[in-house]
């Protein structure tokens, strides 16, 4: 099957290291993907807050773009693509009027049938646990690894049907695959403020600050994530966190792929991992 | 907090809710397990079951200016724990939909209003995001010129912003969605 | 010649009003074959009565149609006053003039020709009629109970002492159910185990009942007054009349670890050989042959055996079917709670102080695993807060279901006031979405744990629960102040939901009853037959038919005692005669109406000649299981069958009646 990728525009600016480091681990991987034609914004948060309509109609375009392009499954990395991929697919399974609207303002034929992935899914369905496991060369024993989830990954569970929307497992056990030791704690998969990052700084920063303290409590070296939202908030406030609330966090924030990329013997600089706002110089030290 | 219910103007807005929401508002029990995980409740002027009571009450004025329709970050803890099923984030997507179609500016949560229609010009006029476009319109917008600056030269260094921006090559198109539900 | 009166009733207004009733009577009268036509006012009355009576006498009538309510209402009333005067009961037949005709229409035009027209449809009716008798059923008098829980136990005591025999099976290796699980009981706080010990005592030592522990229902079949039952006793692996209860082989027995107690509902372990509570009855072990080790083990450990006095145990016995006959059964299956796991978000089988309410209460037994001092599980503390969470499960069509449990507001009231007996300057929190408490002295219980026990009341649910340094955070919502609440609770009560016993919609399909969408024993009639199951003969007790307290189970577990003790008061039993009937000549035995019939009414029967040669096999309706629906009717191809009472040519004259 024709592997489409739909990169979102995040990982063309400022999560570019997830780009960076998936691309390395799906060549290890072997997996072929190719980036959907002419792809255009899935409307993030923006569109369905201000208009459902247009919400379901960008994505749709990207999706409509693939599926005439004969491709079966799509890979959306970025946790908020792929849940507004999900949730555009889902409205239009149970809309028709809306669908055939959308249609119709595409001026494309469209089916509806493709398999929209994240980051997580598309790892443990495409690749495999098995072949991950294999091609594992520098595992990261000794390291502490928490994954934070958030929300648009598992939530909602009727629309991205992945995981257990209260007790999610997928990263931690992608985390032990690597020889890390997966740490639990309290708030994998409270929200860190999302979309408000810029408008609501002070909101996001409480909601970040008590992930990271929580994630810090539990004797984390690090934290993995699968979202650019997500990273941006952890990583990108993570200093301005620690002066708000006077106390220092000092956690490196990975993609998840940044993390597999490392034990696959990838170096730190092949992934992008010195893009990230947070050092992880120290911590990398553990497994080298 | 005295309101007199004007059955008229109560169905009125209800219905224009539920019919967008495909949903019931009187589905809602009014327990408050969406309001109790509600990770922004801690800003908000109303909780979310606040808002459903007062949406079915028909108090369009208040719900539509309330500063809850825009805190809410759409993380959907409140429908994935609703016990009865009910699109607790859905219902502040309409609302915040009906508020802009009525052409109602937040009072209090305006950035956030202005942040999702300045994302949505940048959608309209590239196809995708120009992150440092999207920044600096927001912040002409807001005129929070300064805040959150002390990041850009380091965002910038680690290569983070990008100076030139990817357009979708078929705007034509964008532009005919934008124009056929805008 | 047919000699037939017609009486047309006012029922005062209810039918004068909108039907012209002494028109109808007039047209009545020029029917032929009427001989007679009157109007009275209440005809159900006495003077109704007599009036009925008179005419059949002194007109010498043949069949009487009266033109009044719904059968449902009067149709025996008239039959007994028919038959007082000689005539068969089956000669009577009702027009229903009032429900489908007064109380649906408005025209009074319209209405007095519908009213004619259905009069007249009875009256060419009641020419064909022809005699019917009542059938008579044998009756075995002696009863069935399925389930040894307080409904079960208080059925078997009540028929038992009303002299009749009854066998009551239990499935777990004693009587006892749920309610010896429990601590003390709303709303008076008397000690479970002591009110229901007795029970259970009386149970075992009352002559006329046979108790099987350790044993289920396999197969049923026959119909009311004649049910032969098979009971699977399950293999005990004791001599139970040799067991004196010493204990002297569960006290040595070596698996004693990581066996889960499911009497402390996993609060603490049991052996292998076991009694699953120390007033247990019969106070007899079993060896769970699932985990002991003589078992497991090729016979190796025989340690029990080598303790055992009288020598009592026989790791040879075998499952035993048992056969007995039986006219009534009592359906008392009782209930499971819901699984917690289900809400990952308040943490139950991650976090140890996560409990379910019947672990609490467990935990407040003197009988349970900690002796009635509360104590956490995961530390064995006192816990000084406890978060008590309502609707758990209940009121929840997302995750559980839709209903209210009923009994949950009330216990946890309790845990929370009996909490605070037991750790003073405790502190318990209570989050409710609504609280009901609606039976005598509910309400001023549940308001004395607030008022005078000081348990905090919050209006919401919980979203999350968190462990944060040995203590649990509770988030939920007070929705009456509009706040988000945290509270660091020592410990968690989930009130879980109840749902029906696993297995009780096999059950009720072996029972041929029916049961809702829950898997709930459904009542015959939900306000007027609330003991009956949908089959005759089938009786329902307990939370079996939806979640009920004690006082409620008990009520229902007598009213299904006293609902056979009638029915054993007869010496037959009578069923209306209105009932299939096949034509053995032009039967060609295809038996679609043993496939349509819902009531397992038909059976096959060999038609023999005189040397025993089976000629045909034929259909043969089982009057005493037959309902009379006529479904078979309409599904015999060869019309072999007819319904007494409805017959082609009594349904076809109805309809040419009404030919113009």
């Amino acid at each position: 099957m024709k592997l489409a990728y739909y990169p979102g525009c995040s990982l063309k600016g400022t999560s570019f290291e997830y780009e960076v480091s998936l691309l390395k681990i799906l060549e290890a991987l072997n997996i072929e993907i190719q980036e959907i034609p002419d792809w255009n914004c899935c409307g993030a948060s923006a569109a369905h807050s201000l208009n459902h309509n247009l919400s379901v109609a960008l994505p749709a375009r990207n999706l409509a773009i693939a599926e005439n392009n004969g491709f079966g499954e799509v890979l959306a990395p970025c946790a908020a693509c792929s849940s507004r991929l999900k949730t555009a697919k889902y409205e239009m399974g149970s809309d028709d009027i809306l669908k055939k609207k959308i249609t119709d303002s595409l001026e494309m034929p469209y089916s509806n049938s493709l398999n929209i992935s994240n980051m997580l899914e598309f790892l443990i369905n495409v690749a495999g646990k098995e072949k991950i496991k294999s091609l594992v060369k520098k595992p990261l024993s000794g390291l502490k690894v928490a994954s934070y989830y958030g929300c648009l990954l598992v939530r909602p569970p009727k629309v991205m049907k992945f995981d257990d929307p209260e007790r999610p497992v997928t990263m931690d056990e992608l985390v032990a695959l690597t020889g890390a030791v997966p740490v639990d704690y309290s708030y994998k998969t409270e929200c860190c403020g999302a979309i408000n990052s810029l408008s609501k700084p002070d909101v996001v920063m409480a909601l970040t600050g008590k992930i990271l303290y929580d994630i810090k409590e539990h004797g984390a070296d690090l934290v993995v994530v699968a979202c650019p939202l997500c990273h941006s908030n952890l990583d990108v406030r993570q200093r301005e966190i620690e002066r708000k609330y006077a106390e220092r966090i000092g956690l490196p924030v990975l993609f998840i792929t940044e993390l597999l990329g490392l034990a696959f013997g990838f170096s730190p600089e092949e992934l992008a991992i010195g893009g990230h706002m947070v050092n992880a110089d120290k911590v990398l030290k553990k497994i080298s | 907090m005295k309101t007199v219910i004007n059955e008229q103007e109560r169905r009125n807005f209800a219905r224009e809710v539920e019919s967008k929401l495909h949903d019931k508002l009187a589905k809602c029990y009014q327990c408050g397990k969406c309001s109790a995980g509600c990770p922004v409740n801690f800003e908000m002027d109303f909780t979310p079951n606040q808002i459903i009571k007062m949406t079915e009450l028909g108090m369009a004025d208040k719900v539509l200016d309330s500063k809850t329709i825009w805190l809410c970050v759409s993380c959907n803890t409140c429908s994935t724990r609703c016990p009865k099923g009910f699109e607790v984030a859905g219902i502040m997507d309409v609302l915040r939909e009906i508020a802009v179609n009525r052409g109602i500016e937040s009072k209090t949560e305006k950035e956030v209003q202005t942040f999702h229609e300045v994302f949505l010009d940048n959608v309209k006029s590239n196809g995708r995001i120009f992150e440092l476009e999207l920044v600096g319109k927001y912040k002409l917008k807001t005129k929070h010129l300064f805040r959150d600056m002390f990041l850009a030269p380091k965002m910038i260094e680690k290569g983070k912003l990008k100076i030139h921006s990817d357009r979708v090559s078929n705007i034509n198109q964008i532009a005919k969605i934008f124009k056929d539900f805008e | 010649m047919a000699r037939i009166g017609v009486f047309v009733c006012w029922c005062g207004s209810n039918i004068a009003g909108t039907v012209d009733v002494k028109k109808v009577a007039e047209e009545a009268a020029k029917i032929p074959g009427v001989v007679e036509a009157v109007d009275y006012k209440y005809m159900c009355s006495d003077p109704g009565q007599n009036t009925l009576r008179k005419m059949i006498k002194e007109k010498n009538l043949t069949g009487v149609v009266l033109a009044a309510c719904s059968p449902h209402m009067h149709e025996n009333t008239f039959r007994k006053a028919a038959v007082k005067e000689g005539l068969n009961p089956y000669f009577i037949e009702i027009a229903n003039i009032r429900e489908q005709v007064s109380w649906v229409h408005e025209d009074k035009e319209k209405a007095t020709g519908k009213a004619i027209d259905l009069l007249k449809m009875m009256v060419e009716k009641v020419k064909k009629n022809k005699p019917i008798e009542d059938v008579r059923v044998p009756l075995t008098k002696k009863a069935l109970v399925i389930g040894g829980g307080i409904s079960g136990i208080q059925a078997a005591l009540d028929i038992a002492n009303g002299g009749v025999e009854v066998i009551l099976v239990e499935k777990e290796p004693s009587i006892g159910g749920k309610m010896i699980q429990l601590d003390e009981t709303f709303p008076t706080l008397d000690c479970s185990s002591c009110i229901m010990t007795p029970k259970m005592v009386e149970v075992y030592q009352h002559p006329n009942i046979k108790l099987y522990t350790y044993s289920e229902l396999e197969e049923v079949s026959g119909y009311i007054g004649n049910f032969n039952v098979k009971i699977k006793k399950k293999a005990r692996s004791i001599v139970e009349k040799d067991c004196t209860g010493c204990g002297d082989c569960w006290n040595i027995c070596p698996m004693h670890k990581n066996v889960k107690s499911e009497f402390n509902v996993n609060l603490s372990e049991r052996t292998a050989i076991y009694v699953p509570f120390p007033q247990a009855v019969p106070l007899i072990p079993v060896i769970d042959r699932s985990v002991c080790l003589h078992f497991k083990k090729g016979g190796k450990c025989q340690k029990c055996y080598d303790a055992c006095g009288p020598k009592c145990i026989n790791f040879d016995l075998q499952d035993e079917i048992i056969e007995e006959k039986v006219g009534a059964i009592v359906a008392a299956t009782g209930y499971d709670l819901m699984e917690n796991s289900l809400y990952g978000e308040y943490g139950y089988g991650k976090f140890k102080d996560v409990i379910s309410g019947l672990q609490f209460e467990r935990l407040l037994s003197a009988s349970g695993p900690t002796e009635g001092v509360v104590k956490r599980p995961s530390d064995g503390k006192t816990p000084e807060t406890i978060v008590f969470i309502q609707c758990v499960g209940s009121r929840d069509p997302e995750k559980g279901v839709p209903y209210c449990s009923k009994v949950c507001c009330m216990y946890t009231a309790k845990h929370a006031k009996l909490f605070a007996h037991k750790v003073h300057g405790s502190q318990s929190y209570v989050f409710y979405i609504d609280i009901r408490a609606t039976s005598k002295g509910y309400e001023e219980f549940v308001r004395g744990t607030m008022e005078n026990e000081g348990a905090i009341y919050l209006r919401g649910r919980v979203s999350k629960i968190y462990e944060d340094n040995g203590k649990l955070i509770v988030k939920g919502a007070d929705t009456l102040s509009g706040n988000q609440v945290e509270i660091a609770a020592d410990m968690v009560v989930l009130a879980t939901g109840v749902i029906p016993k696993k297995g009780s919609d096999k059950m009720a399909q072996m029972l041929g009853i029916s049961y809702d969408k829950y898997g709930f024993y459904t009542e015959s009639h939900p306000k007027l037959r609330p003991a009956e199951s949908s089959t005759a003969g089938i009786y329902l007790a307990g939370m079996a038919q939806g979640p009920r307290d004690i006082p409620e189970s008990v009520v229902s577990g007598s009213a299904a005692a006293s609902k056979i003790l009638g029915l054993f008061s007869k010496s037959e039993y009578e069923v209306e005669g209105t009932i299939a009937s096949v034509n053995k000549t032009t039967c060609v035995g295809c038996f679609y109406c043993k496939r349509v019939c819902a009531y397992s009414a038909i059976s096959k029967e060999e038609i023999k000649d005189r040397n025993g040669n089976v000629l045909k096999v034929v259909a043969n309706v089982n009057s005493g299981l037959c309902a009379g629906c006529g479904a078979c009717v309409n599904a015999c191809f060869s019309k072999s069958i007819d319904l007494k009472g409805y017959l082609d040519e009594q349904i076809f004259a109805e309809i040419k009646s009404l030919a113009v």
